[in-house]
């Protein structure tokens, strides 16, 4: 019988063509944008690749010939020499080619265009072979004892990504919103129309929500399968263990959408609307949607907030899940999560199982 | 001029969305302003980035605190709430410190025994500029004071050796100082072209959707208003948004920098964002009267919104985009706005042509979007 | 036999308004019964409150027998409600809608598969099975949305309005159906501010306004409430004095006047006086226009009880 409603009502979501276009394209438009717009920043401001410079020998210096050609082999190479006239080199760095040019006189300089991380590498470097050749040190011993040997997917640019799950995941709400305006008989006829039925309240929201899980944890699932398949995002290595997350996840946004249908206020199905939309936006922008370190901000003055954004929750599932190599946090993250979807259900639940109204 | 009223009336109740977004871009402001408090204003001189760092010093000795001061003194200093492994990785993570140093309990006897190797713990990224950046400055350091004191003098000496050493600098020249950073003005006008987009399309869109709804549009082509002029008063009724935003943003910038507003910059970036407003407004125009869902509305709006702002150089710095990209934002009227927003924060004198031609193409995108919104009502009304 | 529906004393407020004011009915098994009233006399909160779907201030309903609340599941099963309006996915086919809506009642496959068909028959939708409602004509969808609520064959059926908004063809169609579904057993209520159905339709009405009832009985009780049997209308030119008081003269006339050459005279008694005032008009020179005798209408009733006619509500 159960299945009877849940067949309908999928039917009925389905068939609104236009909405589960546009509820399949936006995270699948999104990500894509934002792949396009990152490419590879990681590789190029962060990651230690050799650094492109030229040397443009003035007078001969052995030792810092030597030490270059040190610095520029093997598989921890710091810099990448091009072999540049010094008009070339210049032409080169004005045009981004080249990060820097060393000129090599008496005293050695260093020209650069910005002053960014590779320009700090590169004066780095420059400072520290004066400074060994005061020093007459010759080559560092090891002080620092590296705590963290893995730690999985460095990139943090990956977390927009989740940020754009989450997000899909919060969307739901608006169809949460539409199953429970179907239920109630001050917001739609229908809603009355099932309201003087003998069927138990609870097993039509089952079958409601149920049909609305199903519906965007497809959406979320394709979403994360074009990431991760067609763009090639990087989230780490155990993917199966990414649906319960999508799932969990749509729940809460789902249950989210019908809680603030079944809230006396905002009275209209607009109003409601309007509020499912402002709430999501806020919740989304807070797990970093538009700006990066809201996130941590929010850890470090307000942790309960993170606790019970369900976006937030989504992203910090991914980013455990892709960080450590243990399950801690991602399971009290799906916990948090599944105790948010229950706490909103039960007491959507609550509020229309068996209302009567003052008006209709 | 009933529609105009009505127009007005819908608008009205759609204040709470309009709050929202507004909240939205103020704890944005709030937080970029926070972070570029934190790094120094660029300059023309070269200076080094300094690294973020967070010290714990475990062993409170005063050659452990002579070393973090040295450690604090040449990057920045960072408070993380914990030294928990757990609470370093997120940290490291989200790029709020570059490195994490521990310096144990019994660091001060390992250096006067001339026990260098793995003296101190290290939390960094692998891989990253910065983890290596951070470790070499310290392995030199540490290596450069145990070294002088195994000459015969003590390790107070020779970190304070160390430390006169580190301060030698080779020369470095800047290419003609074209700095990549940007004031906080930039920031903040580059920020409004996401969020004028936003409020304008929710509230817009809602109330074109409404007056486009097929009995309300029957009933009124029905009456004898004439259709020119519910046109005309749909018009000033998005004019009226559009100054209502303009406005208030305009307005915002005034309560977040003061009077630097008053200024031939401030001015150029106020006459780009009109030129971008403009654009945004026809935009909205166009979707009004093509959308008819209201759950539609978000998702548009969000896909236009953020994909002007992820590939027209808003959230990500032009600077950073591809090449490829760039050759797509061409075609986004956010890239010509981040252009005008470049130029009116550079600009010290000389031709404004420039910005005019950019302040165009904004203009022939909203004349496109008009012409779009307006065939859409022709197909409509010949349906 | 308990009543079907009993109603003792409802009062109903939405804030200042008083919708329904101690509010009384008892309604039997097999009735056809109408509530007639103008637009917002409470007729359709009436239903809702005995469907359980509004709160009420004070009073007591009990349906087959029962006290009705929210969770009654057993009493609702057998009810059958046609909402005032149409309540039906618009993404889901007339089958599918009354498919639906059946399977809301009816747990037995095969059962519903029947009673959907029977459903679909008799409001005469087979040709439209597979059509969504955007493409029904009014109405279709109105008979759509009448099977939707009496598929599961139930014993006590809400009307409320179905007519409104219908052609008069369909409207004869709705008005018969309702007639064989009580002659199937069911027991109709049925709300309707177009007196001439109620009067066609209802074995008893209950007559109201502002939320009270004004009146309630058969047709015959009701209209034997009001003194008035007969009305008859002479359109004539220049009666004198004479001959209008000669009418005033005739046995059981109850009313005579005169105005824009129209003569009315209505009678306390007896059903066909037209010969009595014919042969006083003999006597008069000019020729005659429309002559027409009625009998007395519940919009009379309503005008005596009310002093306003029904659909100046409106």
């Amino acid at each position: 019988m159960f299945f009877h409603y849940l067949r309908y009502n999928l039917l009925s979501m389905l068939r609104t063509k236009e909405v589960v276009f546009w509820t399949f394209l936006f995270p699948i438009a999104l990500s894509t944008f934002m792949f396009a717009a990152f490419g590879n920043i990681i590789e190029t401001t962060e990651m230690a690749n050799p650094i492109p410079v030229a040397v443009i020998y003035e007078t001969e210096v052995p030792i810092f010939e030597k030490v270059v050609e040190t610095v520029s082999t093997g598989k921890d190479a710091i810099l990448e020499v091009k072999n540049l006239k010094e008009k070339e080199a210049l032409n080169a760095l004005k045009k981004g080619d080249i990060t820097g040019i060393y000129y090599v006189n008496d005293k050695i300089s260093l020209q650069i265009k910005g002053d960014e991380l590779q320009e700090t590498v590169l004066s780095g470097f420059l400072d520290e072979y004066l400074q060994r050749k005061e020093s007459l040190t010759l080559a560092d011993m090891e002080a620092c004892k590296e705590k963290i040997t893995s730690q999985g997917n460095l990139d943090n640019l990956v977390s927009y990504f989740y940020a754009i799950l989450a997000m899909s995941c919060l969307f739901a709400s608006f169809n949460g919103l539409d199953r429970i305006k179907g239920l109630q008989a001050n917001l739609s006829t229908l809603g009355a129309r099932r309201g003087v039925a003998p069927t138990k309240k609870s097993v039509i929201i089952l079958s409601e929500f149920l049909a609305g899980l199903l519906l965007q944890f497809a959406v979320t699932s394709v979403a994360f399968l074009y990431m991760w398949k067609v763009l090639g995002v990087n989230f780490g290595s155990h993917v199966a263990q990414i649906f319960p997350i999508l799932l969990l996840g749509s729940a809460s946004g789902l249950s989210l959408g019908m809680f603030i249908g079944a809230l006396k206020f905002p009275r209209t199905i607009n109003g409601k609307m309007g509020f499912a939309v402002s709430f999501s936006m806020l919740l989304s922008v807070a797990d970093d949607l538009c700006a990066p370190n809201i996130r941590i901000t929010i850890e470090h003055y307000l942790p309960i907030f993170n606790r019970i954004n369900p976006a937030a929750l989504v992203s910090d599932a991914f980013y455990a899940l892709s960080v450590y190599d243990t399950y801690t946090r991602y399971i009290t993250n799906l916990c948090y999560l599944g105790a948010i979807t229950f706490v909103l259900c039960a007491a959507s639940y609550l509020v229309i199982r068996r209302n009567r109204y003052a008006s209709l | 001029m009933r529609v105009y009223k009505l127009f007005l009336t819908i608008l009205k109740s759609q204040w709470g969305q309009i709050v929202t977004y507004l909240c939205i871009f103020l704890g944005i402001m709030a937080l970029m302003n926070v972070k570029s408090s934190e790094s120094p204003a660029s300059a023309d001189d070269y200076e080094n980035y300094k690294l973020l760092l967070a010290v714990s010093d475990e062993d409170k000795t005063p050659e452990s605190k002579a070393f973090t001061n040295y450690l604090y003194e040449t990057n920045r200093k960072h408070d993380i709430p914990s030294f928990e492994e757990d609470k370093i990785r997120d940290e490291l993570f989200f790029r709020t410190v570059d490195a994490v140093v521990v310096i144990p309990k019994g660091f001060t006897k390992n250096l006067k025994n001339g026990n260098v190797e793995d003296c101190i713990d290290t939390y960094t990224l692998p891989g990253l500029m910065t983890a290596d950046l951070a470790k070499s400055r310290i392995n030199h350091y540490l290596t450069t004071a145990v070294s002088y004191m195994e000459k015969g003098y003590s390790l107070d000496e020779g970190l304070s050796y160390a430390k006169d050493i580190s301060e030698i600098h080779g020369e470095v020249k800047m290419l003609n100082a074209e700095s990549v950073g940007h004031t906080k003005h930039y920031t903040f006008f580059t920020y409004l072209a996401y969020v004028m987009l936003c409020i304008s399309f929710v509230t817009g869109i809602s109330v074109l959707k409404v007056l486009n709804t097929k009995e309300l549009s029957d009933r009124m082509q029905c009456s004898p208003y004439p259709f020119s002029r519910k046109a005309l008063e749909i018009f000033l009724g998005i004019i009226t948004l559009g100054v209502g935003i303009y406005i208030a943003f305009a307005g915002l910038s005034f309560v977040f920098f003061g009077k630097e507003m008053l200024s031939l910059n401030g001015a150029l970036f106020f006459l780009n964002q009109a030129g971008y407003l403009i654009m945004i407004l026809a935009l909205t125009y166009f979707f009004g009267q093509i959308i008819q869902k209201e759950a539609l509305i978000s998702a548009i709006s969000n896909v236009v919104g953020l994909g002007f702002s992820f590939l027209g150089g808003v959230f990500v710095p032009l600077e950073y985009l591809g090449s490829g990209v760039l050759k797509i934002s061409h075609f986004l009227p956010s890239y010509w706005y981040v252009k005008g927003c470049q130029f009116a924060d550079t600009y010290t004198s000389g031709s404004i042509t420039q910005l005019l031609h950019y302040i165009g193409i904004e203009l022939i995108f909203a004349a496109v979007f008009y012409l779009a919104g307006v065939t859409a009502v022709k197909m409509r009304e010949s349906k | 036999m308990a009543h079907v529906i009993e109603i003792n004393n409802l009062v109903k407020r939405y804030k200042e308004l008083v919708a329904l004011d101690h509010f009384n009915l008892t309604i039997e098994e097999g009735e056809i019964f109408g509530l007639l009233g103008p637009n917002g006399s409470g007729k359709t909160t009436t239903i809702n409150c005995i469907l359980s779907l509004l709160t009420y201030d004070k009073g007591c309903i009990k349906v087959f027998g029962k006290e009705m609340k929210p969770n009654s599941y057993d009493i609702k099963k057998d009810i059958g409600v046609v909402m005032q309006n149409v309540a039906v996915f618009e993404e889901l086919t007339v089958y599918e809608n009354i498919d639906y809506f059946c399977g809301l009642y009816i747990k037995d496959k095969n059962l519903r598969k029947q009673y959907v068909e029977d459903a679909i028959n008799f409001v005469e939708l087979s040709d439209f099975r597979k059509f969504k409602p955007k493409k029904l004509s009014g109405g279709l969808l109105r008979r759509l949305n009448i099977a939707c609520g009496i598929a599961h064959k139930p014993k006590l059926i809400f009307f409320d309005e179905p007519t409104v908004a219908v052609d008069p063809q369909s409207r004869n169609k709705i008005l018969e159906g309702i007639q064989e579904l009580n002659r199937q057993g069911a027991t109709i209520v049925y709300t309707s501010h177009y007196m001439e159905e109620v009067e066609q339709l209802c074995s008893r009405i209950v007559i109201m306004d502002k939320g009270k009832s004004l009146a309630m009985g058969t047709k015959e009780e009701l209209k034997g409430m009001i003194g008035c049997t007969e009305k008859i209308t002479v359109e004539v030119a220049d009666l004198s004095k004479e001959l209008l008081s000669n009418m005033e003269q005739l046995s059981d006339v109850d009313q005579v006047t005169y105005e824009n050459n129209v003569l009315h005279v209505s009678f306390r008694g007896g059903r066909h006086n037209l010969a009595h005032v014919m042969n006083v008009l003999a006597d008069h020179p000019g020729n005659l226009g429309k002559i027409y005798s009625e009998l007395p209408t519940l919009n009379d009733v309503f005008l005596e009880i009310t002093g306003t006619e029904l659909r100046d509500h409106a």
